[in-house]
C-alpha cells in the first residue's frame, strides 16, 4: 500500500506537545498494528507549501480520520484556546459534506477526554459519537482498535488487548532503538517514528510477541 | 472449485494480515532500522532471563 491508498489511510488530527506524545505515538501505533498507514501534518516539512493547503491535501488522502479535541482549552499565556484541531475537524466534515463520491464515505472518530465536555465549545457537533480516552494511552489503543474494527469490517484486526501488549513490548524496546539510532524518543520526528513502527511490526508479526 | 472452497479460499486470503509502510519515508535509512531491530530482538532472551534473576 502506498501514499497514495485513500482507503488504507487515517488522518491523525490531534495535539503535537510534549504532554500529548505518549498517546500520539500509542494512536500511530494502533493504526498501524490495525493495517492502516497513520498521517499527520507533522509528515510534510515543506516551507514552500503553505500550511493548510497541506492539511487539506492529507485530509482529501485519508477517507479515516482521527480527531483528538482534548486539548481544546485556554493557554495560560494569552487566555485564548488553540483551535487547530476543531478546524482540521471541520475540514474534515467539510471534505465529507461538499466533496465527490469518494470523500463523501468518510469516517471519523471524535475523541475527547471527557464525554460531553464538547457539547460546551462546539455545539453544532452535538449528536456526534465522542469517545474518550481519558488521557490513557491504553484506553487511547483500544478506542482507536474498535474503531477501526467497526468502521472497516476487516477480520485480520487483533483484540485490543493484544495490541496493547506488543505496545508495551514496542515501547520497551523503543529505547534500545533509538539508541542503536544515535536518538532520543524526544527527538524522533513523525516519519522516523512511523519507519521505526511499521519495521518493527513487519518483524514482530501476531504470534511471536506472545512468548516474550 | 465449488463455492464453498472458494469461500475459503477468499476467507483465507483476507486474513493474511498486512502491515502499511508509512505514507512518506523517514530521514534514518530503513536498512539502519532493520538493523537495529533485529539487535534489539537478539537480546531479548536475555532481557527476560534479567528480569526473573531480578524478581527471584
Amino acid at each position: 500500500m502506498s501514499q497514495g491508498d485513500y482507503s488504507g489511510s487515517v488522518f491523525i488530527n490531534c495535539p503535537f506537545d510534549r504532554e500529548y506524545l505518549f498517546i500520539f505515538h500509542a494512536i500511530v501505533f494502533a493504526v498501524f498494528d490495525c493495517g492502516y498507514i497513520a498521517r499527520s501534518s507533522l509528515e510534510i516539512d515543506d516551507g514552500s507549501e503553505v500550511r493548510i493547503d497541506k492539511i487539506a491535501r492529507i485530509i482529501s488522502e485519508c477517507k479515516y480520520g482521527i480527531h483528538d479535541i482534548s486539548r481544546t482549552e485556554l493557554s495560560k499565556d494569552t487566555n485564548l484556546p488553540r483551535f487547530n484541531m476543531p478546524l482540521e475537524l471541520g475540514m474534515f466534515l467539510g471534505a465529507k459534506r461538499f466533496g465527490n463520491t469518494e470523500q463523501k464515505k468518510k469516517v471519523c472518530l471524535l475523541l475527547d477526554r471527557e464525554p460531553h465536555r464538547y457539547q460546551i465549545f462546539i455545539s453544532d457537533i452535538a449528536g456526534q459519537d465522542i469517545r474518550s480516552h481519558n488521557n490513557d494511552d491504553t484506553e487511547a489503543i483500544k478506542v482507536i482498535r474498535n474503531w477501526i474494527r467497526n468502521t472497516s469490517q476487516r477480520l485480520t484486526i487483533l483484540g485490543g488487548k493484544e495490541i496493547v501488549k506488543r505496545y508495551r513490548i514496542f515501547r520497551a524496546e523503543l529505547p534500545d532503538l533509538c539508541d542503536s539510532l544515535g536518538l532520543t524518543i524526544d527527538e524522533l520526528i513523525f516519519n522516523d517514528y512511523t519507519a521505526i513502527v511499521s519495521k518493527w511490526l513487519k518483524s514482530n508479526p501476531p504470534g511471536t510477541t506472545s512468548m516474550i | 472449485m465449488d463455492v464453498a472452497k472458494k469461500m475459503t479460499d477468499k476467507i483465507d486470503r483476507r486474513r493474511i494480515r498486512k502491515v502499511q509502510s508509512p505514507a512518506k519515508p523517514g530521514r534514518i535509512k530503513e536498512s539502519l532500522i532493520e538493523r537495529a531491530i533485529k539487535e534489539v530482538m537478539e537480546k531479548r532472551p536475555q532481557r527476560t532471563k534479567d528480569f526473573w534473576l531480578s524478581v527471584q
